[in-house]
């Protein structure tokens, strides 16, 4: 550390540490315009000069590296005077009328301007007034009394100034509010490894470009909004609700709930409705300052009207608003019935990893204790059951303490996953940010290219369904097995190569990286096949790291809260804190926490739920397996047969209009909680929005529903209701280890969990069973989770799910295409053994020959049609429209 | 060497004179001889620096001094051949001749030396420019090159740079920083691989002398970088040419394949150990890549834009290797260092400043050439002596001495010494050489106006001060420019130009020069243009309007020219229409008596 002297306080800073950052930490005001926060800087604003003892001249602040003695002023007359001139230029070609405006110190922010004949620009025409770095700094530098140009033409009103672009439906660019500070280029490239945006033009006319100088769409931005972040001025704004958000009211801290990594994000509100998201730092160390286009834009993708607002029952042929009352009498009634009628067996519960732990928890409660059952599942069970399985059997605990902000110091890193930028779009970012800046070598195993692909030394592309044979492959010759798998040629020509950088991995490293990092982005569908892989995954970690290994494996699940499930017990083989149900003493201790008899038999999975006729009722907290679920038409069937079905959902989703009951939710932006990201960081969720019309949040309305169904069925002193989910979090940190420190007192949002006894225990090969790949002759259907469509609007199969419209396609090899005669946007029939699906077609090579990809959130998750049960992949026949 | 057995012919091919039909010229030569059968070597050579009068042919016969002949178009060349060759002639055309290349007098036709041109010239760097053929890698060795090289390799790395700072040497590209001093900093960096690039990126306008050095005596800078490669540990080097140079391209790539062929570039230099490979790289056209750390940008593919400095070029150059980039010139001066050591090369110049330096004249001169004079030799010695001053029946108003962006020197300054104190000390640089002349015709803020606008097209978009006060600084001049200046746009400017300072590179600390040399020197111009709205010199378009002031026969056809009918006849007398003149001159030029250029007071 070097000790300087700053305005005259003695402070302490790292040597070599650039001075405005110092500065900044200090709480000291120093303007500066193109600075971004651990990035080299690039000094073009040259606003942050600063008197520094001993130097000739005013020197940046941003270029100067800190040094022990030095004896730093910002506050001299002539440091100050040369800011302002420096300053004064950048106005030149900006904008001024939020600055300049006579007007501007009666003005309150919303005040509609009054325009009198001497305004002639108004500042409410810009939708960064009242946050905009700029103005904020012009106001603490105090331009408006230096005027050296006083009566001058500004530049900016001498020119034409270029048209903004706000072609798409996420980010507005507006070149002619830019200062060339080239943040965002910088953001683009370094912080993201993206470089959508460059530096065009020179002198004057240097610009900001997307791409090759078009439309922001045909660059290859994936609209994540870092830009925008560091934009200072209003050149880079988020195109929805932007003018909303100059009046933002209130900003809470919340958590995304797109897939398993766990953005933190903050969401800003007016009049109740989310307006605006931005990266929350103080949270989750793993999205930091990043998030993606999911994060940032998809709160909005539903709007509060199109939420449910009234507890619905099924009544003279639809569904009717009834009083929460009704509903919930109704529905515990029925349940109380059929429960009298069939046993308690005939119940069954589905909770969701899109609820809260404190939801999941108390589902699998009223379960358990209230209605006496084990089955209790979801449909994200089966594939999360496979891999932990796998897991167990290699380290003797599902829950690991890899920790993914690890993955950016990473050495080698294998990937395996269909597109982990798509599915887990910060988790790859940080997979990049290992092979940009830390030299990193990167093997991607991917039935698709993905970008990450072009990150990657080595690439297998596996053939759909031969991912486990590959990565078993490679744990093999890593382990020193020479057993022969029958490998795809591709793949076998490229192993090798993988072989050698993977074994090159174990060599001792001085630089204090991570030697190896296995990440395995787990499917939505094909549970057998996801747990062969998590296993070849382990076998290879334990092959190539031994006792380290469950330290490097990352699985990810698709959905945000799916290990937080199992952790508080909603699957149907463990209780909470992971005792098998079939466990006595684990049972009984429980029974005494909770103050009622627990069930003994086994639980049924979601599938084994719906492979009989035996379930006559079922609860479904927040799942929607008319989405989600493979072997659509089935489902759809059996769903209808049921005596009962009730379910808590924010949505009228498919599942939803098939339900007797309806219990409104909130959804995610409006409930208190918590979720468990991939690496076991749990995650607080704030309310941000108010309830939509009488809806409840969820642990609301299972607490009212579990006490009814507990007074109709007599369990005795048994706890239902809390006064908040942070009583639940009390309960469940009894409970689970895992979740000892997670009490909303002591919780520290998003920092990793002790494992407390949890955690693995040995590290040991298994056998993998690997399946045959598909026979070569027919058309192989995968799918998976792509980038851009939201959950929430595509199970109201809202045309706005996907703004973009980017994955509306079935994606077809160029050579299929042709010989079936499709040409790009055509419409393709694909047909399958229980449903059939017509979608236009995207003629594209990132697939390969006969295999197909629809994404999964079309229209619905319309493709799980075509799907059977457990499997990863569909055999199809494909065929175009004719006519 | 013996001379000639048969008659030589020498043609210079330079991009110069290549532009006057020099290769005409040289085709001419052949078919002349081949018509003639006559027995004749004809050789190609790079440049003697006489721009003004290319295309020059040399003739030599054996035992007899060499005659040079200028403005030698492709019509003169039978003439020539005929004069020159004919079995029965004396072998000198006086009428075509230009020089000597001797100390007497031959035939009537002046020595070299007697040329005002030469007369003051010590040629070191150019020695071999214009006399030897650049594609030769055997001339070049025949006249002494590559024993520098072959000296320095036997020596010790730290006796050549103590070699080189002895020479007094520094960097000819504008910064005037000691050579020696900079290849230690090399040296001593830790990191390896090491580099040693040299800016051929020679973007000055009316700057040349680097194109020369790099079409006549290639070899010359390829021993020079190798040299300094064996003197800092650097074992790769980059010529940074500017891609609008395709010559001084192919005749570098040439040498350097042929110093590889001949062991001087490779893994082992002379067999001494010592390895050094280089290549051509070509620039990609932006003024700001000649600047070291933007050409450092450029040769690693990224946008041509100066970097932050700390880290400097020797801690962390081309692609963060320790690098070290020196001028054409300077690498130049390196070989003749080593081979005749540092005590000769000290012994002209002045006082504080040794060896020689050279310079390109341009703009309104008489002779428009390339010379070398020891520094501290006065420019007027080169602008009024060598090349002649301005054309006849003007007077000297100002010259440019290194580039757009050093200012301008008054003609009352016209007699200071060349080298870098004087012009520090009137706030200027002397800069890479390219000394541009403007006579009384120019008009200052005419031409400050120009050289900001450079300033600003070729300012990199990096520094707010540089690519926005740049503009500011234009659009205020060109008020002035147009009569609509404002009291206070003096002190605007001298503000503008105080924050310009704080630039992160010398282009934009630079950029303000010129205006602050206006207000040193030509206060009272501006003045003119300020408050009396007058251009005395008549340049500034909207300052100035064209009236009929005689009669004369002429005045029909300036009528007849006039693209908008603004040449009115009424009454069978002339007069213009101000309202529809657009100042496009055609009628001056059809009645040059009638018409003139006056002021706003009506002044001629």
């Amino acid at each position: 550390m070097a000790k300087l002297t700053l305005d005259g306080r003695e402070i302490e800073a790292p040597e070599g540490a650039p001075l405005v950052q110092v500065i900044k930490d200090a709480g000291v005001f120093i303007s500066n315009l193109c600075y971004i926060d651990d990035l080299p800087p690039y000094a073009g604003c040259r606003t942050c000069l600063v008197e520094i003892e001993g130097a000739p001249t005013l020197q940046l602040s941003c270029t100067t590296q800190i040094a022990d003695g030095m004896v730093v002023r910002t506050d001299t007359r002539p440091a100050k005077d040369a800011r302002k001139a420096v300053l004064s230029l950048i106005l030149s070609y900006h904008a001024d009328r939020c600055l300049t405006c006579h007007r501007v110190v009666k003005c309150k922010p919303g005040d509609t301007c009054l325009r009198d004949d001497v305004v002639t620009h108004r500042c409410i025409t810009c939708s960064k007034n009242y946050r905009c770095e700029l103005q904020t700094t012009c106001e603490m530098v105090e331009m408006a009394g230096f005027e050296p140009w006083e009566g001058e033409d500004r530049t900016y009103y001498e020119l034409q100034q270029p048209e903004s672009d706000r072609a798409n439906p996420f980010l507005e660019f507006d070149p002619q509010m830019c200062i060339i500070c080239t943040r965002c280029v910088r953001a683009c490239d370094q912080l993201r490894h993206t470089g959508a945006i460059t530096l065009a033009g020179r002198g004057f006319s240097t610009r900001i470009e997307f791409g090759a100088g078009g439309p922001v769409h045909d660059s290859n931005c994936d609209f994540c909004g870092s830009c925008i972040d560091v934009c200072p001025t209003a050149t880079l704004m988020e195109h929805p609700n932007k003018w909303s958000a100059t009046e933002t009211e209130r900003w809470a801290p919340t958590t995304c709930t797109s897939c398993s990594v766990g953005c933190s994000i903050n969401l800003g509100t007016r009049k109740g409705r989310g307006v605006i998201v931005r990266p929350d730092t103080a949270a989750n160390p793993v999205s930091d300052k990043q998030i993606c286009v999911r994060g940032r834009f998809h709160y909005d993708a539903v709007k509060p009207k199109q939420r449910l607002s009234q507890p619905l029952i099924r009544r003279n042929g639809g569904q009717e608003e009834a009083t929460w009352d009704d509903a919930l009498e109704f529905t515990a009634a029925r349940l109380t019935e059929i429960r009298e009628r069939y046993g308690p067996e005939a119940i069954g519960f589905l909770g969701s990893p899109l609820a809260t732990n404190e939801e999941n928890y108390l589902l699998q409660k009223i379960a358990r204790a209230v209605v006496g059952t084990n089955n209790i599942d979801s449909t994200a069970g089966a594939v999360a059951r496979a891999a932990a399985s796998s897991l167990r059997a290699a380290f003797g605990s599902e829950v690991l303490p890899a920790d993914m902000t690890q993955l950016a110091r990473s050495k080698t890193l294998l990937v395996i996953a269909d597109d982990l930028e798509s599915s887990h779009n910060v988790a790859c970012l940080r997979c990049k940010d290992a092979v940009v800046n830390n030299g990193a070598r990167l093997i991607v195993v991917s039935a698709r290219r993905g970008e990450m692909c072009d990150f990657a030394d080595v690439w297998l592309q596996p053939r759909p369904g031969e991912e486990a044979a590959v990565v078993a492959a490679l744990a093999d010759a890593v382990g020193g097995k020479a057993e022969p798998r029958p490998l795809s040629p591709q793949v076998a020509q490229a192993l090798p190569a993988a072989v050698e950088l993977l074994t090159a991995a174990r060599d001792p490293d001085s630089s204090g990286s991570r030697p190896l990092s296995v990440v395995q982005a787990l499917p939505h569908l094909g549970a057998q096949e996801a747990g062969a892989t998590t296993a070849a995954a382990a076998n290879l970690a334990v092959a190539a790291l031994g006792k380290e290994a469950a330290g490097s494996l990352f699985v990810l699940p698709q959905e945000a809260n799916v290990w937080g499930m199992r952790d508080v017990g909603a699957t149907a083989e463990y209780l909470p804190g992971y005792h098998l149900t079939g466990d006595d003493s684990a049972r009984k201790t429980l029974e005494q926490a909770w103050g009622a008899p627990l069930p003994t038999a086994s639980g049924l999975t979601f599938e084994q739920m719906l492979s009989d006729d035996k379930l006559k009722a079922l609860l479904i907290l927040n799942d929607n397996p008319l989405f989600f679920a493979p072997a659509k038409p089935r489902i759809s069937e059996k769903l209808a047969g049921l005596e009962f079905l009730a379910v808590i959902d924010s949505l009228p989703t498919d599942t939803a209009q098939a339900a007797h009951v309806v219990l409104p939710d909130v959804g995610a932006f409006g409930k208190e909680g918590t979720i468990t990201s991939a690496d076991r960081r749990v995650l607080r969720m704030h309310a941000a929005t108010p309830p939509q019309g009488e809806a409840q949040p969820a642990w609301r309305i299972l607490g009212e529903l579990g006490t009814r169904l507990a007074q109709r069925l007599k369990i005795g002193e048994l706890r239902l209701n809390y006064e908040s989910p942070s009583e639940i979090m009390d309960e469940i940190a009894q409970l689970v280890p895992l979740y000892s420190q997670a009490t909303y007192r002591e919780i520290e949002s998003g920092a990793q969990q002790p494992l407390n006894g949890l955690g693995p225990n040995k590290a040991e090969i298994q056998s993998v069973a690997t399946i045959a790949a598909p026979a070569d002759d027919g058309f192989t259907l995968t799918t998976g989770r792509s980038l851009y469509t939201s959950y929430e609007g595509a199970a109201l199969h809202s045309p706005e799910a996907d703004k973009l419209h980017r994955e509306e396609f079935v994606e077809i090899h160029p050579a299929d295409a042709k010989e079936l005669g499709i040409a790009e946007g055509d419409e393709v029939t694909l047909k399958g053994i229980s449903g059939e699906l017509t979608i236009r077609a995207h003629i594209t090579e990132s697939g390969q020959p006969r295999m197909l990809y629809v994404p999964l959130y079309y229209d619905g998750g319309a493709v799980t049609a075509l799907f059977e049960d457990g499997q990863a992949s569909a055999a199809v026949e494909a065929a175009a429209v004719s006519g | 060497m013996p001379g000639p057995q048969r008659p030589l012919i020498k043609v210079g091919i330079s991009t110069c004179s290549r532009a006057v039909g020099a290769q005409e010229t040289l085709d001419a030569v052949r078919k002349e001889l081949a018509d003639r059968g006559l027995e004749a070597d004809v050789m190609v050579t790079g440049c003697w620096g006489l721009c003004y009068a290319e295309p020059i042919v040399e003739v030599a016969h054996p035992g007899r001094p060499a005659v040079l002949y200028g403005s030698l178009t492709a019509d003169k060349v039978p003439q020539l051949i005929e004069g020159a060759l004919a079995p029965d002639q004396v072998g000198v055309v006086p009428e075509l001749a230009l020089a000597v290349v001797g100390d007497e007098p031959l035939e009537g036709v002046a020595p070299l030396r007697s040329m005002e041109f030469f007369a003051g010239q010590e040629r070191r760097l150019m020695a071999n420019c214009g006399v030897s053929d650049p594609d030769s890698i055997d001339q070049y060795i025949a006249r002494g090159g590559y024993a520098g090289l072959a000296k320095a390799l036997g020596m010790t790395d730290e006796q050549v740079i103590a070699e080189v700072l002895e020479s007094g040497l520094w960097g000819r590209g504008g910064a005037a920083f000691p050579t020696g001093r900079k290849w230690e900093f090399l040296r001593g960096a830790k990191v390896t691989p090491k580099y040693m690039i040299c800016n051929a990126d020679e973007g000055d306008p009316g700057s040349f002398v680097n194109r020369n050095l790099m079409e006549s005596d290639p070899h010359l800078i390829i021993e020079g970088m190798a040299i300094g490669g064996y003197a800092t540990g650097a074992s790769y080097g980059y010529i940074y040419i500017r891609d609008e140079y395709p010559l001084p391209v192919e005749r570098t790539e040439t040498a350097v394949q042929q110093a590889r062929e001949r062991g001087l570039l490779g893994d082992n230099v002379l067999g001494s150990g010592f390895a050094f490979d280089l290549e051509v790289v070509r620039g990609a056209g932006s003024y700001v890549c000649g600047e070291e750390t933007g050409l450092i940008a450029s040769i690693e593919g990224a946008r041509g834009m100066p970097k932050i400095r700390p880290p400097f070029p020797a801690q962390a150059g081309v692609f963060d290797k320790p690098s070290n980039v020196n001028n054409v010139e300077t690498y130049a001066n390196v070989p003749l260092i080593l081979r005749e050591g540092a005590a000769w090369y000290a012994s002209v110049g002045s006082e504080k400043h040794k060896g020689t330096k050279m310079f390109s004249l341009s703009g309104q001169i008489q002779r428009v050439g390339i010379l070398e004079v020891p520094l501290g030799t006065p420019m007027s010695d080169v602008v009024m002596g060598a090349g002649g001053g301005p054309p006849e029946g003007r007077s000297l108003k100002a010259v440019q001495p290194g580039g757009p962006l050093s200012g301008i020197v008054p003609a009352s300054d016209v007699g200071i010494a060349l080298e870098p104190e004087p012009f520090k000390e009137r706030g200027m640089f002397m800069g890479s050489g390219g000394l541009v002349v403007m006579d009384d015709s120019s008009c200052v803020v005419d031409l400050a106006i120009y050289f900001e606008w450079f300033a600003e097209d070729e300012s990199c978009g990096r520094c707010t001060t540089c690519f926005a006060g740049t503009r500011r600084l234009l659009e205020i001049l060109k008020r002035i420019s147009s009569g609509r200046g404002r009291s206070s746009d003096p002190e605007i400017m001298r503000l503008l130009a105080d924050t310009m300072r704080y630039a992160n590179c010398v282009h934009g600390q630079a950029a303000p020069t010129v205006v602050m040399t206006m207000f040193s020197f030509f206060e009272e111009e501006l003045n003119e243009h300020l408050y009396n709205k007058r251009c005395p010199a008549k340049v500034c378009r909207e300052l100035v309007r064209y009236e009929v002031v005689h009669h004369s026969d002429k005045l029909p056809e300036a009528e007849a020219i006039c693209p908008t009918q603004a040449v009115v006849r009424e009454n069978g007398s002339y007069r213009i229409d101000q309202g529809k003149c657009i100042k496009c001159d055609a009628c001056r030029e059809q009645a040059p008596y009638a018409i003139a250029l006056v002021d706003e007071f009506g002044a001629m």
